[in-house]
């Protein structure tokens, strides 16, 4: 067993340095605080490797990634208390990579970091999916709600964006 | 500002790592146990059912030891206690082995949660209620199949001078009054564990449900 399980260690940390983008945006969008985004990511790779012998391709891999990604931060992860009242400024990661370091993108991005906390968990993962390019054919496949509903969520949610990084940038009215 | 003109900025997100990507902390991650709510509850169980395991066996052997055996009764009613609190312990470990399942699609794994943890919480609290009436009719055999002087003290056993009807009224309102009475504990305890984690777990599955 140990030559096996070693070999399928070796083979699930490739696969997870491959897939580690997805995981991180999940922990953005999901965690404010440091510390909560690295409980959760840990959280997300431990249950990604209880999961792993038993994943026979029946879906693609990055379904079945952002499957356990999003139900482990919707339902199976409890933020530490003391992290729960954070600002905006800790939401924002400390360092930005090199490639968003313009002022533009990076206001455009706090705007965006901004609005989307104060969207549902729900909100959050349809939001997520959309701007990684799923089809809603994989998004219904991810999350369980039908197309036309989410069809429907999804005009919601960029209206409510809209009017959430406009109060934003102008401030409420 | 439009979603989608984010994109592009979304994927640039993705190369700020939470943790440094490197294969040792990854590895170190694996060993690690899991702090989710369900994993929590698992250990929990776990540590429960050793406390009692602790807490039972010397009595048990103690009462078979002691007195010349002449408890002995209350020994085997220990180790038949302990027999139902492994049924209900493993019970428990299977409905939370059941409750999760990460790789289904997100709304079936709710659906799923919801289902088995109101499914645990009522075996919580009926076990927590039918316990009252049966440590009290177990107290009242055991006071009064092994200690006969002291009867006639009591309104609780009959004798010549109580009749059994007056005891037996006694013993049915201490069962109900004990029994209602921890059952709205166990409620509102179980609500204070679990109530929050069921109501938001339906708030967000009514959320995906609605149009």
């Amino acid at each position: 067993m140990g030559l096996s399980k070693t070999g399928n260690k070796d083979d699930f940390i490739k696969l997870v340095n491959e897939n580690s983008n997805l995981i991180h945006k999940v922990c953005y969008l999901y965690c404010q605080s440091v510390s909560d985004r690295q409980d959760l990511f840990q959280e997300i790779v431990i249950q990604l490797w209880k999961a792993y012998g038993s994943f026979r391709g029946e879906s693609k891999f990055s379904t079945w990634l952002y499957r356990i990604a999003l139900n482990t931060a919707i339902s199976a992860y409890r933020k530490s208390q003391k992290n729960i009242f954070v600002n905006t400024v800790n939401f924002f990661p400390e360092e930005l990579p090199d490639v968003v370091f313009d002022y533009e993108k990076e206001e455009k991005l706090k705007q965006l970091y901004t609005a989307v906390s104060r969207l549902t968990e729900i909100e959050k993962a349809i939001v997520m999916l959309y701007l990684d390019d799923k089809s809603y054919e994989e998004m219904e496949s991810i999350l369980g709600i039908n197309q036309n509903t989410l069809r429907v969520k999804m005009s919601r949610i960029k209206d409510k964006l809209r009017q959430l990084i406009q109060n934003e940038t102008y401030g409420a009215k | 500002m439009e979603l989608n003109n984010l994109k592009e900025i979304w994927n640039d997100l993705g190369k700020e790592p939470v943790y440094g990507n490197n294969n040792k902390q990854l590895a170190e991650m694996l060993n690690k146990s899991s702090k989710s709510p369900i994993a929590k509850m698992k250990r929990n169980l776990l540590w429960e059912f050793i406390i009692v395991t602790i807490l039972f066996i010397p009595v048990a052997i103690y009462y078979f030891l002691a007195f010349n055996g002449s408890f002995s009764i209350i020994a085997w009613m220990y180790i038949l206690l302990l027999l139902l609190c492994a049924t209900y312990f493993y019970y428990k470990n299977k409905l939370l082995t059941e409750m999760q399942c990460t790789a289904c699609m997100v709304k079936s794994n709710l659906e799923k949660q919801v289902t088995m943890l109101e499914r645990y919480v009522r075996l919580y609290l009926i076990a927590g209620t039918i316990i009252v009436p049966l440590v009290i009719i177990w107290l009242w055999f055991v006071v009064f199949s092994k200690l006969p002087p002291h009867q006639n003290r009591f309104h609780f056993f009959p004798s010549s001078s109580v009749p059994l009807i007056k005891t037996g009224v006694f013993w049915a309102i201490a069962i109900v009054v004990f029994t209602i009475l921890l059952y709205y504990v166990n409620k509102w305890y179980i609500y204070k564990l679990y109530g929050r984690h069921i109501a938001k777990l339906k708030a967000i599955l009514a959320e995906m449900e609605e149009e």
